[in-house]
């Protein structure tokens, strides 16, 4: 029967590999093109070196950030999106509040996708430009640990960056 | 505390993010918390932050001048060339500190103090016109720049050294840091200046090609815009301690008119001498883009 492998074959190539990515926070799966996600170096490691199986779990990643992830993955694996697309797309993963943000840089992280690092990462930078240290508490949810005097020590090295800021 | 969840970032990416920030915005920065100074003057930070892109080794950062050190000038322009009248050695403290050296010895060393003269430098006579001058924070150390020559009296040695120079032009505003030797050369035509920075180091000074020319992608034209820049060393050791010193860009006057541009510097005059410069030159909103500190790793 030569007829039988030639149809599988026939079969599986437009279908593709595909891959499942299985949130470890809310168990959360998602089924994406092979291609697309060794866009993520780890899992190309993983893949490269036969550790993923069937289900790749990613842990500390919940189904909210991954399901951003794959599409960033998504866009930037489709060869006929052109760079504007891509920028107008990567700008609207990236239009999230500044928890979303963080979470979504560590997962970029942990995934190593280099790309998807740089956008949030100066997303996140953006967030904070031209800010008085104190919105920038206020925006990380930071305490300040200062003492008045620490403050006003670190703050007197370089007073100049500090003109027309309270 | 309750933990916000920028503490959980690893610290490369953390500074991937700060990276990307304005030097006054990660020096502010510092001020938010402790774990925030930590991560902003740590040496891995600074380094990336200086190594990007690689070398030279010298990046243009931001151009918020710091209040100006005590320094040591050496102001030698004489009028004419041909019948050259003494250059004159000026000295200039803000500080406490008197740049005054301690005595020299020795038939051709010559002592720098305050109100000394440059004729006393045996190679002054080979200089002709000397047009440059040097800052230096060490008081007992002295460069004396034109196109064709430098001399060079360090107290630690006591003696002149004269070096011969190839500058395109005669250099403008060198300053002395460490040992590197940095001046700005107009390398465009008599029409249209065109200011390019050039450095070297004293010990390569004795190399038959010392200078090179700095150029990054990221300074843009911004001794284009500033006309006529000058180099002002800064406060060593206060922004970037491992780099161990800033140096400042700044337009002749310290003026733009601000009327129509972001980049406005306002009225604030910071031109002529440092002492007008004390503690509040203005910080520019804005004026990233055109601002500059040159840090070395």
């Amino acid at each position: 029967m030569a007829s039988a492998p030639e149809n599988e074959k026939n079969a599986s190539a437009p279908e593709k590999k595909t891959l499942t990515l299985k949130s470890m926070i809310n168990n959360e799966e998602f089924v994406v093109d092979e291609h697309v996600a060794l866009q993520s170096v780890t899992i190309k490691n993983m893949v490269d070196s036969d550790c993923a199986g069937d289900v790749i779990p990613v842990p500390t990643i919940s189904g909210e950030i991954l399901a951003l992830v794959i599409e960033y993955c998504k866009n930037h694996a489709n060869p006929s999106a052109s760079e504007d697309d891509l920028k107008k797309a990567d700008a609207g993963i990236v239009a999230k509040d500044i928890y979303t943000l963080i979470d979504l840089v560590l997962a970029a992280n942990f995934l190593d996708i280099k790309g998807l690092l740089e956008v949030t990462s100066q997303k996140i930078a953006d967030s904070i430009k031209d800010l008085p240290h104190q919105d920038v508490r206020e925006i990380f949810g930071v305490e300040n640990d200062y003492t008045p005097e620490e403050e006003a020590a670190v703050r007197a090295e370089h007073d100049w960056a500090f003109e027309g800021f309270p | 505390m309750d933990a916000s969840p920028i503490y959980r970032l690893p610290q490369d990416t953390l500074h991937q993010i700060f990276s990307a920030l304005p030097l006054s915005q990660i020096v502010r920065c510092r001020s938010v918390c402790k774990f925030f100074n930590h991560t902003l003057t740590s040496p891995s930070f600074l380094h990336l932050l200086s190594a990007q892109p690689p070398p030279p080794p010298l990046r243009l950062l931001s151009l918020c001048p710091p209040s100006p050190p005590p320094t040591t000038t050496i102001v030698g322009p004489t009028p004419n060339p041909i019948a050259p009248s003494t250059p004159s050695i000026q000295t200039k403290t803000n500080g406490s500190d008197s740049p005054s050296p301690s005595s020299p010895s020795g038939p051709h060393t010559p002592s720098p103090p305050p109100s000394d003269s440059i004729e006393s430098c045996p190679s002054s006579a080979q200089l002709g016109r000397v047009t440059a001058r040097s800052w230096s924070a060490r008081p007992t150390e002295f460069l004396v720049l034109s196109e064709l020559a430098a001399l060079y009296f360090s107290g630690s040695t006591n003696n002149w050294v004269n070096f011969s120079s190839n500058l395109p032009s005669k250099p403008r505003s060198p300053i002395l840091v460490s040992d590197l030797v940095l001046a700005l050369c107009d390398v465009g035509s008599p029409w249209r200046s065109q200011w390019k920075l050039f450095s070297c180091t004293i010990s390569t000074l004795q190399s038959s090609q010392p200078w090179s020319r700095l150029e990054k992608h990221e300074w843009g034209d911004v001794f284009d815009i500033l006309k006529r820049p000058r180099l002002v060393k800064g406060i060593g050791n206060r922004v970037f301690d491992d780099w161990g010193f800033e140096v400042v860009v700044l337009p002749e006057r310290f003026m733009f008119d601000d009327s129509d541009s972001e980049a406005g510097l306002g009225d604030h005059g910071v031109g002529g001498g440092g002492a007008d410069a004390a503690g509040d030159v203005p910080v520019l909103p804005g004026v990233e883009q055109v601002q500059g500190v040159w840090g070395r790793e």
